[in-house]
């Protein structure tokens, strides 16, 4: 059974209440990957991925969220919200709090260049409400109208471009303040206020697109209609599945789309479950956090965008939009929005730019910010547990860490792809892969299975029990060989870039600053594991004499 | 869930290069908003019903 004998520290920071707790939870989850990354994924995997997904939520998705909200509220319960301390209290092996050091950096990673991403959201919903957007797509020029907003963005180091970063720089300049400001507030007042506002918000605006979307009429021209968008990803097709040709594709982008949805294999989620108290539930609150999320991305996120851009431009254009996430966001869906009548069958042009733009780039950035909170928490509280400083302090730490560290990622193309690809995606599947091992098997099966049913309101069906032992681990492990096989050796060797293209000169140069960040920050918080241990942080967890 | 792949398998049909709704799509369609949709109903009405915070 799990131990009772921990008394929290009083001054630790906890949550105002479950609802926010849950709110909170899933606006880290819900981000801009269930409205732009889930709806590309499945038109570029095509029939079948649905399928998969549902099979990969169930052996991957929701029994990796009940163990980062088990391990993370054990942690928590022993006076550490960030994995070096979690991964040293399931087991007394020095090394696994440096491997927990991977958990504090790999959201870091992510935050810096997220908060970039989510900048533009809020950059954009500025030129919808000013009719700005609404010109550039009247003229055809939504494309030229993303170049120029990102200046900086399009050339090595060029200086006659940093002209049009402006905008850029301004309102990401906006965005890491709210952020900072709002986690500088704390947990409750701050992280918690802004879920239970903006996730209300969020989905309250993309009901109103998908009803928008959903009674579009039948275009005169072509035929076409929004419900044979859906088709696009929902008519099943098992054959796909299992063959040889697609199979492999299907399977990874679904797996990879139920890490990068949930938001598991980051860090994050453990952060936030650090905050309860050890009789708190963890069963159903978790499944709560991924049915809200599996709510926002299969049922609304899936019938915005794709369904729609079938509908006015055709299934060529769907497929050349997929290709790209920011495409799909920025260029296409303005020019969705100019063709969409407010009611009846007329197209709104600038009108319709200005009202659905705002609401879908105001959509998108609710999504952001939430989860960019809660990704930046884990650096937050390892700057306050850790080293001892104030909430305040640790926002300017972190805030001066991000903006530092964002600037190879505005002004070198190939630096955002890269730390996408190995700290956003691959890292996530790898730092999962540690996380079962320690948990189920370290730790061990009985005493995880034991541990996630304290205090719980709900009883896990005990074939999950199995999943995790063995299903979980298997698929992970299958999908890091998979990468090895494949991918490793050219990627590493900067053969090719992690789309499978050659790199470009710059792009080179972008992907080996890329990496030289991600490693400069990994030795970083290592250096930083290792004076805590020799400040005897993590002195609680060896002397407890207790492995339960 | 099971019944839910195992619709998916009966009903597997060919790959169309224009997207078309079919019989099957609808159903798949279908069981996957009402599963989705009615387990975040129910987690949240067992969430309201077990009070604020639970510790």
């Amino acid at each position: 059974m799990t131990s009772t004998d921990y008394a929290p520290p009083p001054e630790r920071e906890r949550w105002g209440s479950r609802m926010g707790l849950i709110l909170a939870m899933a606006g880290n989850a819900v981000g801009l990957g269930n409205f732009l990354r889930f709806p590309n994924e499945a038109v570029k995997a095509g029939s079948g991925f649905m399928t998969a997904y549902f099979i990969s939520l169930l052996i991957l998705g929701i029994p990796l969220m009940w163990m980062e909200w088990g391990i993370g509220r054990r942690g928590g319960v022993r006076g550490h919200s960030t994995c070096p301390g979690m991964f040293q209290s399931l087991t007394k092996m020095r090394f696994v709090r440096y491997l927990g050091a991977i958990g504090v950096v790999m959201p870091l990673l992510i935050v810096i260049y997220y908060v970039y991403i989510e900048s533009w959201t809020l950059g954009y919903a500025y030129n919808a409400v000013t009719g700005a957007l609404g010109e550039a797509t009247a003229a055809g020029e939504t494309s030229g109208f993303f170049k120029t907003y990102l200046g900086a963005g399009g050339g090595f180091l060029d200086m006659e471009d940093l002209n049009g970063s402006w905008p850029a720089y301004s309102f990401f300049g906006v965005t890491i303040v709210v952020n900072l400001w709002v986690l500088s507030k704390g947990l409750s007042k701050g992280i918690e206020t802004v879920a239970k506002i903006g996730m209300p918000v969020l989905v309250l605006c993309a009901v109103a697109l998908v009803v928008r979307v959903l009674t579009l009429p039948v275009d005169p021209e072509s035929g076409r209609n929004v419900l044979d968008g859906l088709g696009i990803y929902w008519t099943p097709e098992w054959s796909r599945l299992f063959s040889s040709e697609f199979g492999p594709t299907i399977w990874l982008a679904a797996a990879g789309q139920i890490f990068f949805t949930l938001s598991v294999g980051s860090g994050a989620i453990n952060t936030y479950a650090s905050y309860l108290t050890k009789d708190d539930d963890v069963a159903l609150t978790g499944l709560a956090t991924v049915s809200t999320n599996e709510f926002c991305e299969v049922v609304l996120g899936g019938t915005l965008a794709i369904p729609a851009a079938y509908l006015f431009f055709g299934m060529d254009r769907v497929t050349e939009a997929a290709q790209s996430n920011m495409g799909l966001a920025f260029n296409t869906m303005p020019q969705i929005f100019a063709s969409m009548p407010l009611v009846g069958g007329e197209a709104s042009g600038t009108t319709g730019v200005a009202i659905f733009g705002t609401i879908w780039f105001g959509l998108l950035f609710v999504a952001g910010i939430t989860s960019s909170l809660a990704l930046s928490q884990p650096t937050m509280a390892f700057m306050q547990d850790t080293m001892g400083l104030t909430r305040k302090k640790a926002a300017l730490v972190v805030g001066g860490i991000i903006i530092l560290c964002v600037q190879p990622v505005i002004l070198m193309p190939g630096v955002l792809d890269e730390v996408d690809y190995f700290a956003g995606t691959f890292g996530l599947v790898l730092f999962s892969t540690i996380e079962v091992v320690l948990f189920m098997w370290v730790f061990g099966a009985g005493k995880a299975w034991a541990e996630i049913h304290q205090g719980s309101d709900i009883k896990i069906p005990r074939l999950f029990k199995f999943v995790m032992t063995y299903v979980t681990p298997l698929a992970l492990i299958t999908m890091l060989c998979a990468w090895g096989y494949n991918n490793a050796l050219p990627i590493l060797n900067f053969e090719v870039d992690p789309s499978g293209n050659a790199y470009s000169e710059a792009g080179k140069t972008g992907a080996m600053t890329g990496r030289m960040l991600m490693l400069g920050l990994l030795a970083f918080f290592l250096i930083l594991v290792f004076v805590a241990s020799k400040r005897g942080h993590y002195d609680n967890l060896m002397k407890e004499g207790d492995d339960s | 869930m099971t019944a839910f792949t195992a619709w998916t398998l009966l009903t597997a049909l060919p790959a169309v290069d224009e997207p078309q709704m079919n019989t099957a799509g609808w159903v798949f369609l279908g069981l996957g908003w009402v599963c989705v949709t009615g387990l975040a109903l129910w987690c949240f009405k067992r969430v309201m019903g077990s009070g604020p915070t639970k510790g």
